[in-house]
């Protein structure tokens, strides 16, 4: 399954995104010099938490891994909020493991510290994840990515202990922790603010 | 330690809002009012998830034209 993102920047006035998406292919033929063959890793640590009717669930801590392979340039730090928009990537994270394979194209993101560049994420069919990323570094890249978001069942074992299952965590029946609780407030203000402007 | 977890995905989780424009201006940066982040994502999402990654990219060979 495909996981699909383009960060693109409103500021080069491209009125659509999968135009902009070619005309960043187009860059990327022979003609000029460019690095063709480069391999970059990403490692990173999170942790989910899954839409109840009654509000959020316990997080379920996950690791996430992959490797690219393609033209990248540049290191960076990357902070970003994932929207899960099937419930099929929760189910797969909670059984195991839910792949992120395919093609993926970003542009930069956002910069803290300093050029204030703003970029918008757009997503492509397929998509069962969109991101949204803050980033401190620079790193443009073009890449065929392979990798995953798993549990990671030794955080989560330490939190709830070893006999609560991940499902149990992301349905409800593991309590929401209180120390979670001012980061449901500003999650569900920001939900309050979407939906009565 | 559960405590200590869990405070940290709380303070993690607020200030990636926080880096992303959601809950209030950062101060003594250059981030300016990140309205293209739709706050609209959130009230679609099935879950959301909080990551901080590292990546690094390292270069294998040049491509030279034609």
């Amino acid at each position: 399954m495909a996981s699909r993102s383009i960060n693109w920047n409103p500021s080069r006035q491209v009125s659509n995104p999968l135009d902009f998406e070619l005309q960043c292919l187009e860059t990327l033929t022979p003609g000029t010099a460019l690095p063709s063959s480069s391999l970059s890793i990403h490692i990173g640590s999170g942790f989910l938490i899954n839409r109840l009717p009654n509000g959020w669930s316990a997080p379920l801590f996950i690791n996430l891994n992959s490797v690219e392979f393609g033209a990248i340039l540049g290191a960076e730090t990357v902070h970003s909020v994932i929207h899960v928009v099937s419930d099929r990537a929760v189910d797969e994270i909670v059984q195991g493991q839910h792949p992120i394979i395919g093609s993926e194209l970003t542009l930069t993101i956002f910069k803290t510290g300093g050029g204030g560049q703003q970029e918008q994420v757009v997503d492509l069919k397929d998509s069962d994840l969109i991101s949204v990323s803050v980033s401190k570094g620079l790193l443009v890249d073009f890449a065929f990515t392979g990798g995953g978001i798993k549990k990671d069942n030794a955080k989560n074992h330490a939190v709830y202990g070893a006999d609560v299952a991940a499902e149990k965590i992301v349905n409800g029946e593991v309590a929401a922790p209180e120390e979670m609780k001012e980061l449901y407030s500003s999650i569900n203000h920001i939900i309050f603010k979407a939906l009565h402007q | 330690m559960v405590t200590h977890v869990l405070e940290d995905a709380n303070s993690n989780g607020l200030k990636l809002l926080e880096l992303l424009g959601h809950t209030k201006q950062l101060e003594g940066t250059e981030f300016e009012s990140p309205s293209g982040v739709n706050p609209y994502l959130f009230a679609n999402s099935k879950a959301l998830i909080f990551t901080w990654e590292w990546q690094a990219g390292a270069l294998i060979g040049i491509r030279h034209g034609r």
